[in-house]
């Protein structure tokens, strides 16, 4: 049996579409720091990124059944070409587009101080390439930059299973996004 | 606690696992017709969405703000929702941002239960849906049994040994009438710490609201005053304490409200225990209305006993007095009839028990809609010493205009007969890059 992780997108958005939700919250940890940043790079602006996130998610869902998959089955432009869509509708319209949450019935959610700086380790590890460069960091780095950003883990929960301090988990996320962004910023040069 | 993305993945894994719902039956049915009918059907769709849609439309263009949409529920009074339920659930919104200052808000009925609600210049969702989307609370009290003084006990209770500070709170100072600011009010800050040295009182009978209610302050001069003031674009009165955020149902909801750069810390939380309002002073007249968050703004703290409130009355409607002023004219159910006459009998009979041959005291009941007095009209007891009848019904007149007294009507009449308004969807209205 394929351990979450190893199952391609185009196996997870098919379970999806067949009312697999443990497949979508894979699909959704692996590509949220990607959509959100792209979305934070185009607009600037954090609580539009992390409202136009969620309709982004919700659309991909209520299309999941329409991905086919090419070579070796990543979404991830099929992803970006539903952000980019999202977005240019909401520019065109003068306003955060929100057609596939209401069609869902989603519930609004209120964004925070502490949702907003979650935006920015998301957008620090999802933009451009980023998520390749996570498996060149330091173990200990990539794992904590995995585990809180990728997977949404508290620091309490990493910091038992690699047996040190939150605080020690803390140093090594933030060492590892700002050694991500400094690699992209070396990169853009 | 878990974040937003987290909340989200929740939400849309719960309607994975649920199913791709179907469109609505009115999408499907245009799939059927539109082949056939074409043009025909375009046309019927546009007439009928220009029939529900409210009398201002949102305008047009990308600008700072946010986007709610209500849906209208019915409710036991209201089992069956109408166009004209949902209008006067817009009404009332218009009403309070215009209080507020959410200035060039606009409102759509668009379809025949939803309300989109568009608020240029404002970024604080949890506020705005705080501030707009509440039922209103209409209450009647009989003022002098229940309004303190600043030594913590009721008005009625001191007029026999005419305590000065009862005597101002029951029958004005000046030209200033029972109910007005500066009749013995206080500000915000003095008015919540009043109420909140008194007990919770237990039982939920005649209350008005159930639970406590936070309100956040800040110290004169701090920082935290200077970020409020900043944001609100107010300006900040010397050694006054300022308010931070509320008043709210929850500590939750406090701190969310709080201002952009202010953190719980920097401010003093006080709670109204159960039991107890605090209402703001009633306007001079129309033209002199203070908003409640307002550092001008006065208040009195009352016994949370109501006598009636919006569920007892009928059709409330704008109308003129006998000298032609605008006024509000209502009725009662049989229960507010009742209820009515008895409060207005007790009223009387205290009148006639703390008035001596050199000095009347008339009695007062108050009406506070949404935290705020309406009016504190007299009984007078000699003309009714058994109370009033209640068959002709009651009117307001105090201080209106043939607008205050639509909007007041409006906002008696939704408290009347309560819609319920869900927020479905929230939109932030600015997109750059």
């Amino acid at each position: 049996m394929l351990l979450d992780r190893e199952r391609t997108d185009g196996e997870l958005l098919a379970a999806v579409a067949a009312g697999d939700g443990a497949a979508f919250a894979v699909f959704y940890r692996r590509h949220l720091p990607g959509v959100v940043g792209y979305l934070v790079r185009e607009t600037g602006d954090r609580e539009v990124s992390a409202d136009l996130a969620a309709e982004v998610f919700a659309a991909i869902f209520l299309v999941a059944g329409r991905f086919r998959a090419r070579g070796a089955g990543s979404a991830v432009p099929w992803v970006r070409g539903i952000a980019q869509n999202k977005l240019r509708q909401s520019r065109r319209r003068g306003r955060v587009e929100d057609r596939a949450r209401r069609r869902l019935a989603l519930e609004p959610e209120v964004l925070d101080d502490a949702d907003l700086a979650r935006v920015d380790e998301l957008a620090s590890a999802g933009g451009g390439g980023a998520l390749d460069l996570i498996d060149q960091l330091p173990e200990r780095q990539r794992v904590a930059v995995r585990s809180r950003v990728l997977q949404g883990r508290g620091y309490g929960e990493i910091a038992r299973e690699l047996e040190c301090s939150e605080l020690v988990v803390r140093q090594q996320v933030s060492r590892g996004l700002k050694r991500l962004r400094d690699e992209l910023t070396e990169g853009e040069r | 606690m878990s974040d937003y993305f987290e909340r989200i993945e929740r939400q849309i894994v719960r309607r994975v696992e649920a199913g791709v719902p179907r469109r609505s039956r009115w999408r499907l049915r245009l799939d059927i017709v539109v082949p056939t009918l074409g043009a025909v059907v375009v046309v019927a769709i546009a007439v009928v969405f220009l029939s529900v849609r409210g009398s201002s439309s949102p305008s047009s263009g990308a600008s700072r703000g946010i986007e709610l949409v209500y849906q209208a529920e019915p409710t036991p009074q209201t089992p069956v929702l109408t166009r004209a339920a949902v209008a006067r659930a817009i009404d009332v919104m218009r009403a309070r941002a215009d209080a507020r200052g959410m200035s060039g808000a606009s409102f759509q009925a668009s379809t025949s239960n939803e309300i989109t609600v568009r608020l240029p210049g404002v970024t604080n969702i949890a506020r705005a849906e705080r501030e707009l989307g509440q039922t209103a609370q209409l209450a009647f009290y009989d003022w002098e049994a229940n309004v303190l003084t600043p030594n913590g006990k009721t008005v009625a209770s001191q007029l026999e040994t005419r305590n000065a500070n009862a005597l101002v709170i029951s029958q004005g100072v000046g030209s200033l009438a029972p109910g007005d600011p500066g009749a013995g009010s206080v500000g915000l800050y003095q008015a919540v710490t009043r109420a909140s040295k008194q007990p919770v009182k237990p039982s939920a009978a005649h209350l008005s609201r159930l639970g406590p209610q936070y309100y956040m302050f800040g110290a004169p001069g701090s920082a935290a005053c200077a970020a409020a003031a900043n944001a609100s674009a107010t300006t900040l009165t010397a050694g006054q304490h300022c308010l931070l955020s509320g008043p709210d149902a929850s500590l939750q909801n406090l701190l969310s409200g709080l201002p952009a750069g202010v953190s719980g810390s920097q401010g003093q939380v006080l709670t109204v225990p159960q039991g107890w309002v605090v209402l703001q002073a009633t306007g001079l007249s129309a033209s002199q209305q203070t908003s409640f968050t307002s550092p001008a703004a006065q208040f009195y703290v009352l016994k949370d006993k109501v006598a009636l409130t919006g569920k007892d009355i009928t059709n409330p409607q704008q109308s003129t007095d006998a000298t032609s002023g605008p006024n509000v004219t209502f009725g009662f159910t049989s229960a507010g009839a009742k209820a009515f006459q008895n409060v207005t009998a007790a009223i009387a009979m205290r009148g006639q028990t703390v008035s001596t041959q050199g000095q009347t005291l008339d009695q007062h009941f108050a009406v506070a809609l949404d935290q705020k007095l309406i009016t504190v009209p007299s009984i007078d007891f000699r003309q009714y010493p058994d109370g009033i009848q209640a068959a002709q019904g009651g009117d307001i007149s105090a201080g209106l205009t043939k607008a205050s007294a639509r909007s007041l009507a409006t906002e008696m009449r939704l408290s009347a007969l309560p819609i319920t308004l869900r927020l479905i969807s929230t939109t932030r209205l600015s997109v750059h890059g």
